[in-house]
């Protein structure tokens, strides 16, 4: 990792579009700095770590299900009865401190998985009692996907910390200083293939929806009275199982005009997902609408997807190793690194 | 392992597009909610808590089902009547054990308009009561 005078182009230009002229394997296997899937591993598994010490009272009791409720899906749908009592408690109380560790990025090769298959094991148990959920489906793949690939060669405990190259600044001040010059975390295919992959995990889980919706539902779908019909009677579940529910939704029930733009606005924006893959304004701009989307979802049904609404299942999205270039620039006092790195090639920033 | 985890991604698509009535599961999800259109009357099974004045009380999904789930609380209270008469009984006794009152608990199923109920009309079309049982402890 050195500069060149040779011409090279940019990180930005080796990383590309899903669909600019070369196959979407290229794409995927580009190369991408370490900071940023350690990054992704730091923001998902912080996330990750905060849900499974929240939901512990919740996962413990599941411990004191009824065993006539059992109803497994996924990898717990061979198990005919719940996992024994004992192993719920340590699962649900393990998966808080792995996540930890997760973050830290410590003994990652091991610790990876473990954490990866615990909140998936975790996640399947409260989907197994008759009600399948779907606001950690994105959580789990992303973790599944981290622990996949190498998440931790950098800003992890035991580890040097980011480096000018891993983050991609490659200014040659930072190299006065580098724990370990030769450690080979330089912008890397292994590096790129696992944030690409989680993007694509987020697309296509909003194109489906988008899909079943139109599928199932028809055209009709965009009429607006399924969803009006959809809002009104989540309300009404709530309210008669001694749930809160939506003041908001149940309001705005009662102005139906409102819904057909609400319905097509919502199919718009899961089967718009593909546009995020473009990057820049219009993957910017998607982000903004499912953000948004999901605050709708929130406000008219009182259903919280908290994955989604903290951010974090569009992080995939972004260029996180300019937060560790910010940190960097802080720690020591250094200027950060310069944005004309990710745009046009410059002698300084050299292609990685 | 990068293909081999897109094929996993990908394989609701694959269902999706295959079966309308694709199983849903997870974390593989084929996404089936907010799909179909429920109708503007619908049913719901619950457990009330009717006072010896006969007014209606609503439970908290802790104390009809043990969870903070209110779509699982629902389930458990389907899956009991689905069942049968003896297990929505069971389920009626198992509630009355978690309430603290003297009053009847009730397994009931109640028919709604939805779009009226949210205009504020918060009176069943119906109420059928499936089983009851005394909560008083």
């Amino acid at each position: 990792m050195t500069n060149t005078a040779a011409p090279a182009r940019s990180l930005a230009a080796v990383e590309g579009r899903p669909w600019a002229p070369r196959s979407p394997i290229a794409w995927l296997l580009a190369p991408a700095p370490a900071a940023r899937l350690a990054l992704l591993r730091i923001l998902v598994g912080a996330y990750a770590t905060a849900w499974a010490a929240i939901r512990l009272p919740a996962h413990l009791g599941h411990a004191d299900q009824v065993v006539d409720r059992w109803h497994a899906v996924g990898v717990l749908a061979p198990l005919g009865s719940p996992p024994a009592d004992v192993a719920i408690v340590l699962l649900a109380a393990a998966a808080p401190v792995l996540g930890l560790l997760f973050v830290a990025g410590w003994r990652y090769g091991t610790v990876g998985p473990l954490f990866a298959v615990a909140m998936l094991v975790l996640a399947t148990l409260d989907s197994a009692w008759g009600q399948v959920f779907h606001t950690e489906n994105l959580v789990v793949l992303h973790l599944l996907i981290l622990a996949a690939g190498p998440a931790a060669d950098v800003l992890a405990v035991g580890r040097p910390r980011a480096q000018a190259h891993a983050t991609g600044a490659d200014d040659p001040v930072y190299h006065e200083d580098l724990d370990d010059p030769g450690e080979p975390t330089g912008p890397d295919g292994r590096y790129g293939w696992p944030v690409r992959l989680a993007a694509v995990a987020v697309v296509l889980a909003y194109v489906l929806a988008g899909i079943a919706k139109l599928r199932i539902g028809g055209l009709d779908w965009l009429d607006g009275d399924t969803l009006r019909h959809l809002v009104a009677n989540d309300n009404l579940r709530k309210a008669l199982l001694g749930d809160s529910y939506s003041p908001i939704g149940t309001h705005m029930v009662g102005q139906a005009w409102l819904f057909p733009p609400l319905a097509v606005v919502t199919v718009v924006v899961e089967l718009g997902a593909v546009l995020a893959l473009r990057g820049g304004r219009w993957r910017t701009a998607w982000v903004a609408a499912a953000w948004l989307f999901h605050v709708g979802v929130l406000a008219l049904m009182a259903i919280v997807f908290p994955y989604q609404l903290a951010g974090v299942a569009f992080a995939p999205f972004f260029r996180l190793e300019r937060l560790a270039d910010r940190y960097a620039g802080r720690a020591t006092g250094r200027p950060r690194a310069r944005r004309s790195c990710w745009g046009p090639v410059s002698r300084a920033c050299g292609a990685g | 392992m990068s293909a081999a985890l897109v094929v996993g991604v990908a394989i609701p698509g694959i269902r999706t597009m295959a079966s309308d009535d694709a199983p849903d599961g997870f974390p593989l999800s084929t996404y089936p909610m907010f799909t179909h259109d429920p109708g503007r009357v619908v049913e719901h099974p619950t457990v009330v808590l009717v006072s010896p004045r006969g007014d209606v009380d609503r439970l908290s999904p802790e104390t009809i089902a043990g969870t903070d789930q209110v779509i699982q609380a629902g389930v458990s209270v389907r899956q009991a009547l689905d069942a049968g008469p003896s297990a929505t009984q069971a389920l009626c006794a198992d509630v009355a054990g978690r309430v603290d009152a003297p009053a009847t608990v009730a397994v009931v199923v109640e028919r709604h308009d939805s779009v009226a109920w949210s205009a504020g009309d918060r009176e069943p079309i119906e109420r059928r009561i499936l089983a009851a049982c005394e909560a008083r402890r």
